[in-house]
């Protein structure tokens, strides 16, 4: 290998990272959509049993069923744009492993050694952040579903009236409320975090399209 | 040799190589204020929801338990926009610089494809 370019490594093939990115891409963009799907008919039953409670039939476990309907909503939500959002890190992802076969065929026709950047520091952190972005969102995902769990578990009654709430319907109603608090609050947290990653990977799309430029400059030199 | 871009504004500009730390870093560090800011939403709806907590059952006084419904309340109210503000600093800025320094990259690309391509045709034509 004779190069000049800061970096320039001989051509190698995807890493495991890149493999699964190209393997997961798809599959990670159809489970999200599904997912706000889900949301969406679940927010309609929502809508529905809790517009049935303030009707003149309405009952009161009509309000419970709602309330917990409106904490699997979240959750379903959010997993899903998650995992939307780690679809598009994947994506960008692919597209640096097709600038970087592209320069390798570009280099092979001018009978040049096929070189490539070595990964830079914002490729080797982007899984790392994705990850942790997509871990928070499921994390936030079964604690929506505790939730739900919780305040679906409340006698009809004291959802209504808690002062006709016994001590466990109390601890069960504190529960959901404390969590229906900060919850959006984490799965914020994890959006940013996938969508950090994403900043990552087009700062490195960046840098392979200046190496290419350094490295064709190089060949005509 | 100088080349002149025909997309965008038409202006006619010769590409420099884009490097340095505001290029290198600048997405990044605009990103990291959208995440540390939602942060400080999440921990801020961390005290909105101890507030909440306590008040099921509300075992302390009646002007305790207001005070905790003001905190849980008024804390939701601001916080949450906070988060979404957070948010909208990664996707209306970070995102953006991030793409405008790409697209600076493919014009410095462009460039030295221009320079560099007529000699390497020179080449193979003589060998």
């Amino acid at each position: 290998m004779s190069s000049k370019i800061e970096n320039a490594i001989p051509y190698k093939g995807d890493d495991s990272v890149q493999t699964m990115a190209k393997q997961m891409a798809w599959p990670m963009l159809g489970m999200g959509v599904m997912s706000v799907i889900v949301a969406f008919i679940i927010a309609l039953v929502a809508g529905n049993n809790i517009g049935a409670f303030f009707s003149p039939s309405g009952v009161a476990s009509d309000l419970g069923r709602g309330q917990a309907d409106v904490q699997l909503t979240g959750a379903f939500l959010f997993l899903g744009m998650g995992m939307i959002l780690a679809s598009i890190t994947m994506t960008l992802v692919n597209i640096v492993r097709h600038l970087r076969d592209s320069g390798r065929d570009v280099q092979s026709a001018l009978g040049a050694a096929p070189l490539q950047l070595k990964k830079p520091w914002t490729g080797q952190v982007t899984p790392m952040f994705m990850m942790m972005g997509v871990m928070v969102e499921v994390l936030a995902f079964i604690l929506g579903i505790v939730a739900a769990v919780s305040i679906g578990g409340v006698a009809p009654g004291a959802l209504v009236d808690a002062s006709s709430a016994s001590a466990a319907d109390l601890a069960d109603i504190g529960l959901a409320r404390a969590w229906a608090a900060w919850l959006p609050g984490l799965r914020l947290v994890g959006l940013a975090m996938i969508l950090t990653a994403i900043v990552m990977v087009l700062a490195t799309i960046q840098k392979v399209i200046r190496f290419q430029g350094d490295r064709i400059s190089e060949l005509a030199a | 040799m100088t080349r002149t871009s025909t997309a965008g504004s038409g202006a006619a500009t010769a590409s420099t190589r884009p490097a340095g730390a505001a290029i290198e870093l600048g997405p990044l560090a605009v990103g990291m204020v959208g995440v540390m800011v939602t942060a400080g939403a999440f921990i801020a709806l961390i005290v909105a929801g101890i507030a909440a907590a306590d008040l099921f059952p509300a075992t302390s006084g009646a002007a305790e338990a207001l005070k905790d419904q003001g905190v849980w309340k008024a804390t939701q109210a601001w916080a949450n926009p906070l988060g979404i503000v957070g948010l909208a600093v990664l996707f209306a800025g970070a995102v953006p610089y991030a793409l405008i320094n790409i697209r600076k990259t493919i014009s410095y690309r462009r460039d030295t494809m221009a320079t560099g391509l007529p000699v390497l045709l020179q080449k193979g034509s003589q060998s």
